[in-house]
């Protein structure tokens, strides 16, 4: 009986799941874990003798195991519950938030950071001034020792000391824990109005009181939220918009189109953030038809960025936004688009884990 | 293909255990070799030809022993020769130019060369085979067919154990199946990948965030070193388990692998329970052959450190496994000439001993180069460094559980325990339908662990 039960309740299920694995039409895409799944493989020789034909099978089949959705949570749970581990696919919660850890320093990466950054304004700069900012990530906030954290004075300091001849506006005291989103990394719009001010002041744009509207979109999971086994609701984007955003143009370099500064039905995209500012765009240039001022923006710049210079549109005619995770540095040079001779300020403006992790940077 | 992995556990077992009892029992053998040979064509495609290879030159050589008496010798030689021809060009080959060119300031190109999968394996157990037919010990094998069953049959053919042909030669022809083996065969399976996926990899990822943080401590040294040890026992002996329990489920009966190596009392102790077929296999081809401890001390020694220098180079084409092997075979000989007794007398001590030494041989085994050895044991007994800090009592609060687990799982308490429960009148009742639910959650855990290793999040793509 016991040996009958055994084969039934292994042997059935591989067999089961085999006939459903079969059966089930392939998805294209994984909303949870943000990314295309794989599909059935391209044949060939050179691929079979690469080992390369096979392989690509192994991650299908994986990718498009029935339940999987399922079989992920039950993973998570068993680690946190049962297992007793604290953080899950390099995430932990803290009360009702998501926390990525990234704790060990690279210095190598901040050295390629800084050099590529010098490299292609010592190449392209004429005579703007230089600002740049370093985001924190969340968890710089979470008020726990026994958490491991970044030496972030040291990152800080080692930037400092390559970016001697640009102006440093810190923010790590104009933000806090929830600045950020509860399931994301990134921070909300709505929490930025001390860093506005500050990076506002610190580049000596003139005071101004523009009114604001606030609109929200919703729901927003973040790119924490399904790694790691959690009750975190679904999230709300707020955003602010006036008569200058509203009628502001965003020239898509890449999509060589118009697009808008906010786009809700991007919520839906496997990044919720692509509302703002349509999300990655390896070159953006966002021109203000109210502009009052001849200022000119040149940014340097990731994720981050998308949310907070929608609220630096009134304070400039022109606002170049370059992301060098998408565009080469080399490559700017034939696009006459980018206005470097009359350009105002230029900000590099990154968070930690780029910067800790910049090889992605071109 | 792995194990551990779902092309391998939802797709290829279940429909080769279906293909195999749903097909006449004479067909057998041909389904598990075509089943076999796809199994290695899935991982290392082009090196099919190796295997096949292998199994023609070493089938052949068994019969030209038989059928030329007089010459056996020649065509022995002339094996081995092929043999370990092969496996010396595509396991040690540019780790002997590597070094020529160390030696005599000289700079020969090295070949590009990828090593087949399993190739020690096959080549020892293919070795083996002819080995004793020349002796006298076995009989040929029926035909080439049955002979590349016995040599690519995949339960066992990318990392052993090393089974004899002597040892299935009976159930090649002729074996039962049964209820009740296919059940244990499954029901030891399931036990070893949970093994390898819910401990060994774990280990890993634990051994792993220790090297990554950002000021090492002597604590985070020592967790390193229990890690990569824990990793090696569980992923090696899960294998084990997995190989030997899917013999079972097609009727084979393959030796024990493994005997709680980590529990030794004694390094000749840990090396009668660690990778027996290996061992036993450089005992029987090797240390007897060279005059084993029959030829005086010196030697005794001789052959001693001889085998272990092979046993190191077995594993690996780099000099951490020649001083791996070394290692052992300095502490063999210093037991066996020097402190035995005293282990013999004092038990506690000595258990602890030979784990602390085990623990530092997997330093050796895990550390590739010469100076990172060195440089790690000097971390484990630098006072200049701090005894810990914030990240490594978070990782080993992270992976508390599972060390724990580990160190449980070293001993045969648990299987005593279940034994004890098995044996008693309502353990056996409440087993009859708890256990293979138990296994089927197991299998089902497991499962949630491979699939997630596969998360790999577009944070990283964007960001």
């Amino acid at each position: 009986m016991k040996d009958k039960l055994t084969i039934l309740c292994i042997l059935g299920p591989m067999l089961l799941f085999c006939i459903l694995g079969i059966m089930k039409p392939a998805d294209e895409l994984s909303l949870e874990e943000r990314r295309k799944l794989e599909q059935v493989p391209n044949f060939s020789v050179e691929s079979i003798l690469n080992n390369s034909y096979f392989s690509k099978w192994t991650d299908y089949l994986t990718d498009q195991f029935p339940y999987r959705t399922f079989f992920r949570q039950l993973k998570g749970t068993i680690s946190l519950n049962l297992f007793q581990k604290i953080e899950e696919n390099n995430v932990i919660q803290i009360d009702n938030s998501l926390y990525e850890l990234n704790p060990t320093i690279n210095e190598d990466s901040i050295n390629y950071f800084t050099e590529l950054l010098q490299e292609t304004l010592d190449k392209y700069n004429h005579s703007s001034h230089v600002y740049y900012s370093i985001i924190p990530d969340q968890i710089y906030y979470v008020d726990d020792s026994q958490i491991p954290k970044l030496d972030y004075k040291k990152l800080v300091s080692q930037v400092q000391t390559a970016f001697q001849n640009y102006s440093y506006i810190s923010l790590f005291e104009e933000l806090n824990k929830d600045s950020y989103y509860q399931t994301d990394i990134h921070w909300k719009q709505s929490a930025l109005q001390d860093v506005v001010q500050k990076l506002k002041t610190e580049m000596q744009l003139p005071t101004s009181n523009y009114s604001w509207t606030k609109q929200e979109v919703t729901p927003f999971y973040g790119a924490l939220k399904s790694r790691i086994p959690n009750n975190i609701k679904a999230e709300t984007i707020t955003y602010y918009t006036n008569d200058i955003i509203e009628e502001a143009s965003v020239f898509n370099y890449e999509h060589q189109q118009f697009e808008k500064v906010y786009q809700k039905e991007n919520i839906h995209h496997l990044d919720g953030y692509d509302v703002f500012l349509s999300g990655a765009s390896s070159l953006l240039f966002i021109e203000n038809k109210m502009a009052t001022t001849n200022r000119e923006l040149i940014v340097f710049r990731d994720s981050f960025a998308s949310s907070l210079l929608p609220l630096f549109i009134p304070d400039y005619q022109k606002i170049t936004v370059i992301d060098l995770r998408y565009i080469t540095s080399d490559y700017l040079e034939n696009v006459e688009e980018i206005n470097w001779q009359d350009t105002t300020d230029i900000l590099l403006l990154y968070s930690i884990p780029i910067i800790n992790n910049s090889f992605t940077l071109k | 293909m792995v194990f551990s992995s779902i092309s391998f556990l939802y797709y290829f077992l279940p429909l080769c255990i279906l293909c195999y009892f749903l097909i006449p029992k004479k067909f057998r053998n041909f389904v598990l070799l075509i089943f076999s040979l796809f199994f290695y064509f899935y991982g290392e495609s082009k090196y099919i030809i190796v295997l096949i290879f292998s199994c023609i030159l070493n089938y052949y050589s068994g019969k030209l022993i038989i059928k030329y008496p007089m010459q056996k010798k020649f065509w022995l030689i002339a094996n081995l020769a092929i043999n370990f021809g092969l496996l010396f060009y595509f396991k040690y080959f540019n780790f002997f130019i590597t070094n020529i060119n160390a030696l005599f300031h000289i700079n020969f190109s090295l070949f590009h060369i990828i090593m087949p999968i399993g190739i020690s394996f096959f080549t020892f157990q293919a070795t083996s085979y002819v080995i004793d037919i020349y002796k006298g010990k076995i009989q040929p094998a029926k035909n080439v067919f049955d002979f590349a069953t016995y040599l690519t049959l995949f339960p066992q053919l990318i990392a052993g154990p090393i089974v004899r042909y002597e040892t299935v030669s009976q159930e090649m022809q002729n074996r039962t199946t049964s209820v009740s083996l296919v059940a244990s065969g499954l029901k030891r399976f399931i036990i070893g990948l949970g093994k390898k996926v819910l401990l060994a990899n774990l280990l890993g990822a634990f051994a792993t965030s220790l090297e990554t943080i950002a000021t090492p401590t002597i604590l985070s040294f020592w967790l390193k070193a229990l890690a990569y040890t824990f990793q090696i026992y569980y992923d090696f002996s899960g294998y084990s388990d997995m190989a030997i329990g899917l013999g079972l489920v097609f009727g084979f009966h393959f030796l024990e692998n493994f005997n709680y190596p980590l529990i030794a009392s004694s390094i000749t102790d840990f090396w009668r329970r660690w990778h027996i077929s290996l061992s036993t296999w450089f005992r029987d081809y090797v240390y007897i052959p060279l005059g084993g401890n029959r030829a005086g001390k010196l030697k005794q020694m001789r052959n001693i450190l001889l085998v272990w220098l092979i046993t190191g180079l077995w594993h690996g084409a780099s000099w951490n496994f020649v001083l791996w092997g070394l290692y052992f075979a300095v502490l063999l000989l210093l037991e066996k000439f020097v402190w035995q007794k005293f282990l013999d007398k004092h038990k506690v001590f000595a258990h602890i001993t030979t784990f602390i030494l085990i623990l530092f041989s997997f330093i050796i085994f895990q550390t590739e180069s010469i100076t990172g050895i060195g440089l790690f044991f000097k971390n484990l007994f630098n006072f200049t460094l701090p005894f810990t800090n914030v990240e490594t009592n978070f990782y080993l609060r992270n992976y508390l559980v599972i060390l724990l687990l580990a160190f449980i799982g070293m001993g045969p308490w648990i299987k005593n325990l279940y034994n004890k429960i098995a044996t008693s009148k309502v353990g056996k009742k409440v087993l009859i339908v708890l256990e293979p639910i138990g296994l089927m959650i197991l299998l089902f855990i497991i499962t949630g662990y491979i699939i997630d290793d596969s998360y790999n999040p577009f944070l990283y793509f964007r960001f």
